[in-house]
């Protein structure tokens, strides 16, 4: 593993160290932004985690002001970039200073160590990816190349066109680092998820007060679940980094909302500013975000009003939700569809998930309103897997759909983790066993089996379930592109996406490596099912009409079957053949 | 007070709720494992197909453009006994032949009545040798897919009378999207799948 990290380095040194110089340069100038509105007055600890998890904001909101401004067509200005950025580094450095404490080093040390053997971890991804993966990628590349090339984005109103702002951003990396697309995304993706466990440390630090409780969170969010890194292997890059945003917004809010009357006018003014940014930037990036946030609002809302009810009244209340989230488990337990879902959090993960739960019971006690209102976004996350909502364009969708929430759930369960410990450690200290045993060491008993859970199962290569391209595709996908004509119509396999309870497809996914076809060449490719049998005539028929002229059977995934490609040597000519991957000519049309 | 109690209460709740769990996984993970056990009343849980599968599964359901029904099921290794299918809807059972496919050689198709999907079933491989049950499964079709591409099994009037474009419509530009359905069934395969 570590060798292939080190080609990944050797070899893309220039992306990778690239990406890291502007989540640097996003974390510096995030930092002056928090400074600026609470002066001297927060934990150096919790400046660096918020700014480590605001990383994305400022680098996003310059991206934005790139692909706005249409500078994606100046030289110069890439040119620029860089060196000014630079400068702009080693100016914020200088002006953070005085160096935090002793105690406060530590802990941002132990930050920076995780941050770089998290990094070293997912790098390992990319050394095995040929290309990102799955067929969302090839969408997302040619939704980058549009704004590369055209210097703007398909019109907001085309039904294909979301979550622009994923696109605006890695465009603009790769029009700075002067990289190309697959890489780009593929190790953004990486680093992405290398710094995100670190986004809920600021909230459960700032909460309980406990870096001991911040540090589990981070652990059971990088290793407690396979959940969300696996998202990786689904190209969900858009939702990655809008989940990487989202703690941060969740933080700025509560901070808002606890000290909201020791802040200055100015202050507040600032702090609402950043907040109303990220909102919108968290939207930009992926657009359900919005649900996810009013869900969590909204929960956060209702915890805090069920405080003032009576014991009575909010015990039937918790007792309420819990049977609710029952319900959930067991109405998605029963959808094949939906069922997925619960495999990260009971199946594989089941005992971490069983550990936090039990772990939370001991957070109630100082924060209620905070487990209530997790354990209720849980709840209702679930839930809108069951509410249909009309989008012009997709037709009838659900509020949100199975990977999303299976990739966010992670989250409410981290902080009720982090919450958790901290509770265990304060009934701990006021017991008389602390005299025999340290906190410490139960903490370490806690971390050490999540993290050797994740040692020994956790796979950071890029799983078999999802690569849609192989060694072979891609050479035949090089000859395709210097030898078929450039109006050429290519026939690609495609099968039904299935993420609702509705059981209404989706939408149509690439089947294997054919969907990068038109992304890679600029042909027309026509979508088929990967089922088609095409020693049938009404299929040569349909082809015949549709002009498709050849036809592409990829290595991976779900191609076509060649069974009747090979049978009907009438209608099908074999143009190229490289172990499974085969290019048919549809000869049988005149 | 009140909040100690409140305190007490949750962990009641929590602890009942991971004893149910834990039994809940213990029971559905030893009839997943019951097979390797070798005993003699090893029955394998059918059940569509995800990834890494290493019990059989069913990969699809189709039609066959004959008024039967095509069931794709994947088995572990070529040496998997040879079977045949059942499928029990309510009270009614139906014998579903079964047979390699040639160039899939862990493919093996079966063929029968066609079955309306959407209602739950019985699904039963039944070993052809000494009639021993392989793997049993209630489930519902929750899609069964035409042996024809999309926009050709639009241009049947008994699936669909949505009329066949000229040209079609552009997903992004220059990719084609096939002209979809409303009617037209789904096939089981539920999209990202997990490792």
């Amino acid at each position: 593993m570590f060798t292939d990290v080190l080609a990944v380095i050797r070899e893309e040194w220039h992306i990778v160290f690239g990406v890291l110089f502007f989540i640097a340069l996003g974390q510096g100038l995030a930092s002056i932004t928090l400074k600026k509105i609470s002066g001297n007055q927060q934990n150096p600890v919790e400046y660096f985690s918020l700014s480590l998890a605001g990383w994305v904001l400022p680098i996003f909101l310059l991206s934005l002001l790139w692909f706005l401004l249409r500078w994606a067509s100046e030289p110069l200005f890439s040119r620029l970039v860089l060196p000014v950025g630079i400068l702009l580094l080693v100016a914020i450095l200088f002006r953070l200073r005085p160096m935090p404490g002793p105690g406060s080093k530590k802990i941002i040390f132990f930050l920076l160590l995780f941050l770089f053997l998290s990094v070293l971890l997912r790098l390992a991804f990319a050394s095995r990816a040929l290309f990102p993966s799955y067929f969302d990628s090839a969408e997302h590349y040619h939704l980058i190349q549009n704004i590369l090339q055209n210097g703007t984005a398909l019109p907001v109103s085309s039904t294909s066109y979301y979550h622009p702002g994923f696109h605006i951003f890695t465009a603009f990396l790769v029009t700075v680092l002067k990289t190309d697309i697959p890489r780009t995304m593929l190790i953004l993706g990486q680093l992405v998820l290398a710094y995100l466990p670190i986004s809920g440390f600021f909230l459960v630090r700032h909460v309980t007060g406990s870096n001991s409780a911040g540090i589990f969170a981070i652990v059971l969010a990088a290793f407690g679940w396979y959940m969300p890194a696996h998202a990786v292997n689904w190209g969900k890059y858009p939702a990655l980094m809008s989940l990487a945003l989202l703690p941060f917004i969740l933080s700025l809010a509560y901070w808002l909302t606890q000290d909201w009357t020791e802040f200055a006018q100015p202050q507040k003014r600032i702090l609402c500013a950043t907040l109303g940014f990220s909102l919108v930037s968290s939207i930009l990036l992926h657009s359900r975000s919005l649900i996810v946030l009013a869900v969590v609002c909204l929960a956060w809302m209702i915890a805090a009003w069920q405080r003032r009810l009576s014991f009575i009244t909010r015990s039937i209340i918790f007792m309420t939700v819990f049977a609710i989230l029952l319900v959930d488990v067991f109405m998605i337990h029963r959808q094949a569809v939906l069922a997925p879902l619960l495999d990260p959090y009971l199946a594989d993960g089941g005992w971490v998930t069983a550990l936090v739960l039990l772990l939370s019971v001991f957070a109630l006690r100082e924060n209620s309103q905070f487990v209530f209102a997790c354990l209720l976004s849980v709840c209702m996350l679930l839930g809108s897997l069951f509410i249909p909502i009309r989008i012009p364009g997709y037709g009838v969708l659900t509020l949100l759909d199975r990977p999303l929430v299976e990739m966010i759930l992670y989250l409410p369960l981290t902080l009720l983790g982090g919450l958790g410990l901290a509770g265990v450690g304060k009934l701990w200290s006021r017991s008389s066993f602390s005299k025999f045993l340290r906190m410490d060491y139960i903490q370490i008993l806690l971390m050490g089996p999540v993290i050797l859970h994740a040692l020994v199962t956790y796979d950071w290569y890029p799983s078999n379930c999802c690569v849609l391209v192989g060694k072979n595709d891609i050479a035949a996908l090089d000859w395709m592109k210097n030898h078929l004509p450039a109006d050429a119509r290519i026939g690609i396999s495609i099968t039904e996406m299935n993420v609702l309870v509705s059981d209404a497809p989706e939408g149509y996914s690439g089947g294997d490596a054919g969907i990068w076809i038109m992304p890679l060449m600029d042909n027309v490719t026509i979508p088929l099912l990967y089922s088609s049998d095409f020693g049938q005539q009404t299929i040569k028929d349909m082809l015949c009409q549709k002009r498709v002229r050849y036809i592409y059977v990829g290595e991976l995934g779900q191609p076509f079957n060649s069974a009747g490609l090979q049978e009907r040597t009438e209608w099908y000519e074999v143009l190229l053949s490289r172990g499974k991957v085969k290019v048919y000519e549809v000869v049988a049309c005149g | 007070m009140n909040r100690n109690r409140l305190i007490a209460g949750a962990a009641v709740a929590v602890v009942i709720l991971l004893v149910l769990g834990a039994a809940g996984v213990a029971l559905w993970r030893s009839k997943d494992q019951s097979r390797h056990t070798g005993h003699k009343l090893e029955i394998t849980k059918l059940g569509y197909c995800g990834s890494g599968e290493t019990r059989p599964c069913i990969v699809s359901f189709s039609q066959d453009g004959e008024g039967g029904m095509l069931v794709d099921i994947l088995v572990p290794d070529s040496g998997f006994p040879n079977f045949y299918l059942t499928i029990y809807r309510e009270t009614e059972g139906y014998l579903y032949e079964c047979e390699d496919m040639e160039d899939l050689p862990n493919n093996v198709r079966c063929i029968g009545k066609e079955m309306s999907p959407g209602e739950l079933m019985q699904f039963t491989l039944i070993a052809e040798a000494d009639k021993r049950v392989l793997a049993q499964g209630q489930f519902a079709i929750i899609g069964l897919l035409l042996s024809t591409p999309v926009a050709a099994a639009v241009e049947t009037p008994a699936v669909t009378e949505v009329p066949v474009e000229e040209e079609p419509t552009p997903i992004f530009p220059g990719q084609a999207t096939p002209v979809s359905s409303p009617t037209l069934p789904s096939y089981p395969n539920p999209g990202y799948p997990n490792p």
